[in-house]
């Protein structure tokens, strides 16, 4: 095993390290505001929920960002080389001194491991990805567009409407709902998802789904209902604001969901499930019924973040020498 | 095949001159297009003389239907939410119960509203 190639296992197991910190802090978090967050306005809860989103894969960056700083340092200024300032007796996160050791086999194996599923799982989801938006391309061509619509039309009896597409999305119809929707409900649909265009919320929630792969099982699956969630509700809460009536906006959900409910199951969508608890339309319709909500901290929220990720660069030099410690007790 | 769907001639020389003029497609890559869908079964073809004329073999609603159940069944496997905001899920009911009791709740806020008036 090269010094360099060993060099670069000591990284890896200090990114993985951090991942797993980032993981249980996220995790701490969550429990700790999920009562809190259902306060908040739609669209702060949405870009809180997605911070948290977030947080292992960049908690693990900036802290191993954090804890290089010093082989970063000593990389640009030689004087300031900070390994001959600690006992030799473990291997240095350094670009100058290299681990002399091999690292043991079973972390590289595990190492090895990981690395496989995550490529696995990136290659599927890749695949899968790509050809949705193949996918997404055909139905966009051959839809039919009305001047009288601001959405392409598809061609299909069952009730829907939705905002598609990473990078440039676009609002699809059914013929089924523009056939039964009046002008005024079809007015609040098309609002809504506009503002699902406007907000990028797709892109948004790809970058959440890539995300939470990181995160322990239950909080994903907490995580990932809120974000569509919220997504969903700060869509109509800008549709209310448009049409200053959020009654309206709870009938047209209603509405849909009724029509989507009487609609022989097509196929091809053989997975719709009843939702007997608490379902997403519930807690929507709720929320329009009530006034609209102005708390958020949000703004305290990223002062604390930002405070957190100084810290973390103020303290790179002992944040250096405990991954060191703890990566040669581990790894070496 | 929005061009067959809306009934125009399905000899490649006629889609040529419809659509494939008009946006620079020579009369090889209509005639390689019109087989590749073909082969996919999306079209059905007889042979006119020397030539093919091609017809859909699916309508446009048959296709859509396809696409959105591939699009939010299979490929995004049953999570379609990563590529599709949809204005009601796509793949989960409000239970019946449920959504009656918050119709009459809207019912009965719209009427305080009308009353209070």
């Amino acid at each position: 095993m090269t010094p360099w190639f060993a060099s670069v296992l000591l990284f890896a197991v200090a990114a993985l390290g951090f991942l797993a910190l980032g993981s249980v802090l996220a995790a701490i978090l969550a429990l700790s505001v999920r009562s809190q967050l259902k306060l908040w306005q739609p669209r702060s809860r949405h870009a809180a929920l997605l911070s948290i989103a977030v947080m292992p894969a960049a908690c693990s960056f900036w802290l191993l960002l954090c804890a290089s700083a010093p082989a970063f340092i000593a990389l640009l200024v030689p004087e300031l080389d900070h390994c001959a300032l600690h006992a030799d007796d473990h291997a240095h996160l350094c670009f100058k001194h290299l681990p002399q050791g091999a690292v043991h086999g079973q972390v590289l194996l595990a190492l090895i491991g990981v690395a496989s599923y995550v490529f696995v799982r990136a290659a599927i989801a890749a695949s899968s990805g790509m050809r949705a938006l193949r996918v997404l391309r055909a139905l966009s061509r051959t839809a039919q567009q009305r001047s009288d619509v601001a959405a392409s039309i598809v061609d299909a009896a069952q009730p829907m409407c939705f905002t598609a597409g990473f990078l440039r999305p676009r609002v699809f119809v059914s013929r089924g709902l523009l056939e039964t929707l009046n002008a005024a409900e079809l007015g609040i649909v098309l609002l809504h998802e506009q503002a699902h265009v406007r907000r990028a919320d797709a892109l948004c929630s790809a970058l959440a789904r890539a995300c939470a792969g990181l995160h322990l099982p239950r909080v994903r699956h907490w995580l990932l209902r809120e974000l569509q969630l919220s997504a969903e509700q700060a869509c109509d809460e800008e549709a209310a604001l448009a049409v200053h009536d959020r009654l309206a906006v709870a009938s047209a959900i209603l509405r849909v969901e009724r029509i989507a409910q009487g609609a022989p199951a097509t196929h091809g969508l053989g997975m719709m499930a009843v939702a007997f608890g608490e379902s997403a339309v519930e807690q929507r319709v709720c929320a329009m019924l009530d006034d609209p909500r102005q708390n958020s901290q949000l703004k305290l929220w990223s002062a604390l973040g930002s405070a957190v990720a100084i810290c973390g660069l103020v303290a790179s030099g002992p944040l250096h020498h405990v991954t060191e410690s703890l990566v040669s007790a581990l790894a070496l | 095949m929005n061009h067959l769907w809306s009934g125009g001639d399905g000899e490649a020389k006629a889609v040529h001159a419809a659509i494939g003029k008009r946006r620079g497609i020579s009369l090889n890559t209509i005639q390689s297009t019109l087989k590749r869908l073909f082969e996919k079964q999306l079209l059905e073809r007889e042979k006119v003389s020397h030539a093919h004329v091609y017809r859909p073999r699916v309508s446009r609603e048959a296709f859509h239907r396809g696409l959105i159940g591939e699009l939010v069944g299979g490929l995004m496997k049953g999570q379609p939410d990563a590529l599709v905001s949809a204005f009601v899920d796509l793949t989960e009911r409000a239970g019946p119960e449920h959504l009656a009791r918050l119709e009459a709740l809207v019912a009965a806020r719209r009427m305080k509203q009308g009353g209070s008036q």
